[in-house]
C-alpha cells in the first residue's frame, strides 16, 4: 500500500482479511486519535464511545474501500469518526428555520481568557452547546469548513449556518465570562 | 476552509489537548459484537449462518402440515362426517318414526336428555306411559344448548360405531315449532 509503513499495511490486510486480532490492534492505535475526534461531536464520555464503536464498526466493514493512493489511513478514519459525529447530533438536532442573514454580528470571544483555561474545560463548555449549534461551531471553528460546506453537510441553508455559529460564539462568551469573573 | 479567528484557534488547540478516557475495552467489546453479527460467530467459537435454510424448512413443513389439517378438517365438515347431535338422532330417524299408535318399544339403555329448552325430552322409566310416545315423529331441536352435556350423553348411549354413510342427513327442518321435536329412544337404535 503506498504511503503506508509496513505495520500498518499488515493490519489493514490482516483487517481486509477479517481478522479480529487485526481488527482490534487497528483499533488500539487510533484510539486515541478518533477519541478525541469523536469527544467534539459528543455530549459527554458515553456519547462519544458510542460515536466510536458505530464509526470502528463502519471503518472494519468498509476498510476495503480505503485507497492508500487518494490520502492517509488518518484523513480517512476521521472522515468516517466526524460523520458518524454528525449523524449522532442530527438524531437529535433540530436546526433552527433556514435563516437567511448575511451579516451577523460577531460577539467578541476573549482570547486571553481562553488561553487561560484548561483543555477539559473548553471540551465541557463546547459540549454544552445546543446540539445543531455545537455542529456547527465544531465544524466551522474547529474543523475549518466554510459555511457553504456545513449547509451541504447538515442541508441547512448557509444563513442557518451562520446563525447558529454566532449563537455558539454568544453562549461561549457569556460562559467564559460566568467562569473567570 | 475559513479563516480562523484567534480564538478559535486557541479552542482548536486545546481540544487536541484533551484527556481521552480509557473505554478502548468497553468499546472494542461492542465493536466485536457488532462484527460478530455479520461474521455470525459467537464468543464459543461456534459458528452459525445467520441464513440458514434449516429454520425455513422447519417454518414451511410445519405451516405445510398446518394447511393440511385445516384442508382436511374443512372436508371432513362439509361432508358431514362429524357426528352432531342431531345428525346422531337423525340416524335413528328411520326407527323413530313410527305409525299412530303403534306400540312403542322401550330402550334397553337410558337416553338422557340433551337439550334443555322446550323439547320434551321423555326420561326412560316412563317412557311406555307417556303419551307423547304417540307422536308420529321424532325429531330432535337443531340448536344444543351451550349448557348442554352433548358428547359425553352421546357416549354412553351410542355404540361406537355409527355408521353415517348412506343415511340421509337432515340439514334443517323448516316450518316445524318447538313442539314437533321429540326424542324416543329405541332399542334397535342402540
Amino acid at each position: 500500500m503506498v504511503g503506508l509503513q509496513d505495520d500498518t499495511a499488515q493490519l489493514i490486510e490482516g483487517c481486509l482479511a477479517g481478522d479480529r486480532k487485526a481488527q482490534k490492534l487497528l483499533y488500539q492505535q487510533f484510539y486515541g486519535f478518533a477519541m478525541t475526534i469523536a469527544l467534539r461531536y459528543a455530549r459527554d464520555d458515553m456519547d462519544a464511545a458510542d460515536i466510536m464503536s458505530h464509526a470502528f464498526v463502519k471503518i472494519f466493514r468498509s476498510i476495503k474501500s480505503f485507497d492508500s493512493s487518494k490520502g492517509s489511513l488518518h484523513s480517512w478514519i476521521k472522515r468516517i469518526v466526524i460523520n458518524e459525529g454528525l449523524d449522532h447530533i442530527k438524531s437529535r438536532a433540530r436546526f433552527s428555520e433556514n435563516v437567511e442573514i448575511e451579516t451577523i454580528a460577531e460577539p467578541e470571544i476573549r482570547n486571553d481568557v481562553l488561553a487561560q483555561m484548561g483543555a477539559d474545560e473548553i471540551m465541557k463548555l463546547v459540549q454544552k452547546l445546543p446540539p445543531a449549534t455545537h455542529a456547527v461551531f465544531v465544524l466551522y471553528a474547529v474543523e475549518g469548513h466554510t459555511h457553504a460546506e456545513i449547509a451541504k453537510k447538515l442541508t441547512i441553508a448557509e444563513g442557518t449556518s451562520k446563525w447558529h455559529l454566532a449563537e455558539a460564539r454568544k453562549i461561549l462568551q457569556k460562559q467564559i465570562m460566568l467562569l473567570h469573573t | 476552509m475559513n479563516q480562523k479567528a484567534l480564538y478559535e484557534l486557541t479552542i482548536t488547540r486545546k481540544l487536541d489537548e484533551v484527556t481521552v478516557p480509557d473505554l478502548s475495552e468497553m468499546i472494542w467489546s461492542r465493536i466485536e459484537e457488532e462484527l460478530d453479527k455479520d461474521t455470525g460467530d459467537n464468543t464459543d467459537g461456534n459458528t452459525s449462518s445467520p441464513s440458514s435454510p434449516v429454520g425455513g424448512i422447519i417454518a414451511g413443513t410445519l405451516g405445510l402440515v398446518l394447511v393440511i389439517g385445516f384442508v382436511v378438517n374443512y372436508f371432513n365438515n362439509k361432508k358431514g362426517n362429524l357426528i352432531t347431535p342431531r345428525e346422531f338422532n337423525n340416524t335413528r330417524e328411520p326407527v323413530l318414526i313410527e305409525k299412530p299408535g303403534a306400540p312403542v318399544k322401550q330402550n334397553a339403555a337410558p337416553f338422557s336428555p340433551r337439550i334443555k329448552d322446550n323439547n320434551a325430552v321423555v326420561p326412560m322409566p316412563a317412557m311406555e306411559n307417556d303419551t307423547m310416545l304417540n307422536m308420529p315423529e321424532l325429531i330432535e331441536s337443531l340448536p344444543v344448548m351451550p349448557d348442554t352435556p352433548v358428547a359425553d350423553d352421546i357416549t354412553g348411549s351410542v355404540p361406537p360405531a355409527i355408521d353415517t354413510a348412506g343415511k340421509k342427513k337432515v340439514r334443517g327442518v323448516q316450518g316445524i315449532g318447538t313442539d314437533g321435536y321429540r326424542i324416543v329412544p329405541k332399542k334397535d337404535s342402540l
